[in-house]
């Protein structure tokens, strides 16, 4: 049986791209990608160790056997579900206690129809440790090895890269989609402390997809991880990049669960991005960016710094840009977008006033409501009497 | 136990100007350390699983259970010599209280951090600082092990800060790590430089503290000691002797 291709076949015959492919840790994750309409499900250790309340990264550390791991969730939780979505098995290359050959065999009997280099050394980023592990054969290449492996037995492939470099190694390994790699994400409950200013992904991930594309054109080609980790930032991935779509674990559980009020459902973004064709391929707009991030993610701590950073220019220059395009000033914009917002709630729901100046990003009930009273020129108290009489 | 290692470990130091540790898995590991130069033995999961120790870093097993498990087989073999446990002290899903006291309840001496947490450089230690299973989780499995005579600990550290906060933590012996090393003269020079830095900075903190250099075992040892021998960089040298499981 060849999965690779009878997966490829199904994703460009059935399904658009975007594709969302969702990296998970247990049962409960695989019912919630079905749910979403996901294009396909990575097995990983890094979704099972979220489930225990830990970051990402920690599945590239020795608190388990990674690939013992993930068999064992997939064999108790996933498989027995009879699972509609086509399962990739987040493969540790590295594991010097299993034999390659005989664990994929393994893992295409138990119908898991593809592999992924995933934990990938690359979360270990070049310097002295990186050196040590190399030193004693640690090393990216067998991931390639691996993914060539099971690539000849027929398995689907996702090939995890850092660079162009590892881009030219995973296609001439015949990985089926290459996936880029942009490092640990910051924010929410787990996140970590390093992340890719948004700008820099953008183009690191943009560099790749030109080699991929003098290689091997029509390859599909996703990113995964970095500060990809927003609809905003998907939406600017795939407006700067000819990305097909993205691989992600705790990106999707912060929109499910976490934060849900912060986003749209993944299904609604997937139909708003898969209908607006023009969103492909536009000019680099940093105002645009702001302000969408603003629409999108108004509930959160939004400074203008943060998002310079993002964007990699300067706070002032932003700024600038912003009043000159936008007509007021970024703060200005973002109370007015959050005050519209807290009124909407005011009129149509129930929820408490306090609760309404959380959904909108303010902790404080005080401050909301002198802001609410600024802008507005009433207090939510009035403005919702007001407007429940009419 | 505590005190009588130390005089054991100082004795050897002494005599020959090293401390050489081999790892055992199991009885027969055991019986065939008994019949190597060695002076201490140690159960590190990356022997039980058979891999290099650069492996001990990867996600291939649950570093701490691994030990956990081979301690009665080895512990019951070995009655001569003190035994160290390797712990992963920045293990985030076990609480290192019970673990240590459970190690001593097995009858294991002491214990070396293995993996040593200040080998990792990069975004991936600055992610485990962020969160909190850095190096501080190191000195403060060292000070439990001493405050509460646990296990004598042998931290192996790779800077002089560390080498202080490790004294401060109560540690009275340190093993130096000079990182990777090439098997060549000036690679055993740069090492020998920086641990003669590191001696004197934990020496002015703690004069009486007893430094060890750490020299890989696919390094020439001699190369070491003929370099060492005028300005000896440390009161002498530890080593890791794998061949009793390989």
């Amino acid at each position: 049986m060849k999965y690779g291709s009878q997966i490829l076949k199904m994703l460009q015959q059935e399904r658009k791209p975007p594709y969302m492919v969702m990296c998970i840790g247990s049962g409960l994750f695989y019912r919630y990608a079905q749910n979403n309409n996901m294009d396909l499900v990575v097995l990983s250790s890094n979704g099972r160790y979220r489930q225990m309340g830990l970051s990402s990264f920690v599945a590239s550390l020795p608190f388990g056997n990674s690939n013992r791991l993930v068999y064992d969730f997939a064999v108790r939780e996933v498989l027995p579900n009879n699972p509609a979505i086509p399962l990739v098995f987040g493969l540790y290359a590295n594991d010097p206690t299993i034999r390659m050959e005989e664990f994929l065999d393994e893992l295409k009997e138990k119908r898991i129809m593809g592999v992924c280099n995933l934990p990938t050394i690359n979360l270990v980023t070049p310097g002295r440790f990186r050196d040590a592990l190399e030193n004693g054969g640690i090393r990216y290449q067998r991931e390639v090895e691996a993914i060539a492996l099971a690539h000849g037995k027929g398995l689907f492939t996702i090939g995890l890269v850092a660079d162009e470099e590892q881009a030219r190694q995973m296609l001439q390994a015949g990985s089926d989609v290459i996936c880029v790699f942009l490092g640990t994400a910051k924010g929410g409950l787990l996140g970590a402390n390093v992340e890719k200013p948004l700008i820099h992904a953008v183009e690191h991930a943009a560099r790749i997809f030109q080699v991929i594309e003098q290689e091997r054109p029509g390859t599909l080609k996703l990113v995964y991880g970095g500060p990809c980790r927003t609809p905003t930032a998907m939406s600017f991935f795939l407006s700067h990049t000819n990305t097909d779509g993205f691989m992600g674990g705790y990106l999707f559980e912060r929109m499910l669960i976490e934060q849900p009020y912060n986003f749209n459902s993944v299904n609604e973004l997937l139909v708003q991005w898969r209908s607006d064709a023009n969103a492909k391929r536009r000019p680099l707009d940093y105002v645009e960016y702001a302000q969408k991030k603003i629409h999108d993610e108004y509930a959160a701590n939004l400074t203008l710094a943060a998002l310079a950073e993002d964007l990699h220019i300067s706070a002032p220059y932003l700024s600038k840009l912003f009043r000159n395009s936008i007509g007021e000033t970024f703060v200005s914009y973002l109370v007015g977008y959050r005050m519209d917002k807290a009124a909407e709630l005011l009129k149509f729901t129930t929820l408490s006033i306090e609760h309404v100046g959380a959904s909108v990003g303010y902790g404080d009930y005080a401050h909301f409501s002198k802001t609410f009273k600024r802008v507005k020129g009433t207090t939510p108290a009035q403005y919702r009497k007001d407007h429940r009489e009419q | 136990m505590d005190g009588s290692v130390k005089e054991y470990l100082r004795q050897a130091i002494r005599t020959r100007g090293r401390v050489v540790m081999t790892l055992v898995n199991d009885p027969a590991s055991v019986e065939r350390a008994c019949h190597m130069e060695t002076d201490l033995l140690g159960v590190f999961h990356t022997a039980c699983l058979h891999v290099p120790l650069m492996a001990g870093y990867l996600p291939i097993g649950d570093a701490n259970g691994t030990v956990l498990e081979a301690a009665g087989t080895v512990l019951s073999a070995a009655e001569r010599l003190p035994v160290f446990a390797g712990v992963c002290c920045f293990d985030p899903i076990r609480l290192m209280g019970p673990f240590l006291q459970n190690l001593k309840a097995q009858g294991f001496s002491g214990l070396v951090n293995f993996p040593p947490v200040g080998y990792i450089d990069g975004e991936l230690r600055t992610n485990m600082e962020g969160r909190n299973f850095g190096f501080a989780r190191e000195v403060n499995t060292v000070e439990l092990a001493v405050r509460n005579q646990w296990l004598l600990p042998l931290p192996m550290v790779f800077t002089p800060e560390e080498g202080e906060r490790m004294v401060r933590a109560g540690a009275d012996m340190l093993v130096f790590h000079p990182g990777f090393l090439e098997n060549d003269e000036p690679a055993a020079r740069a090492a020998l430089r920086a641990c003669r830095l590191f001696t004197a900075a934990v020496r002015r903190l703690a004069s009486d503290a007893v430094v060890l250099l750490y020299v890989p075992n696919y390094c020439a040892l001699q190369t070491f000691e003929i370099l060492a021998e005028p300005a000896p960089p440390a009161d002498g040298f530890f080593l890791i002797n794998e061949n009793a499981v390989f």
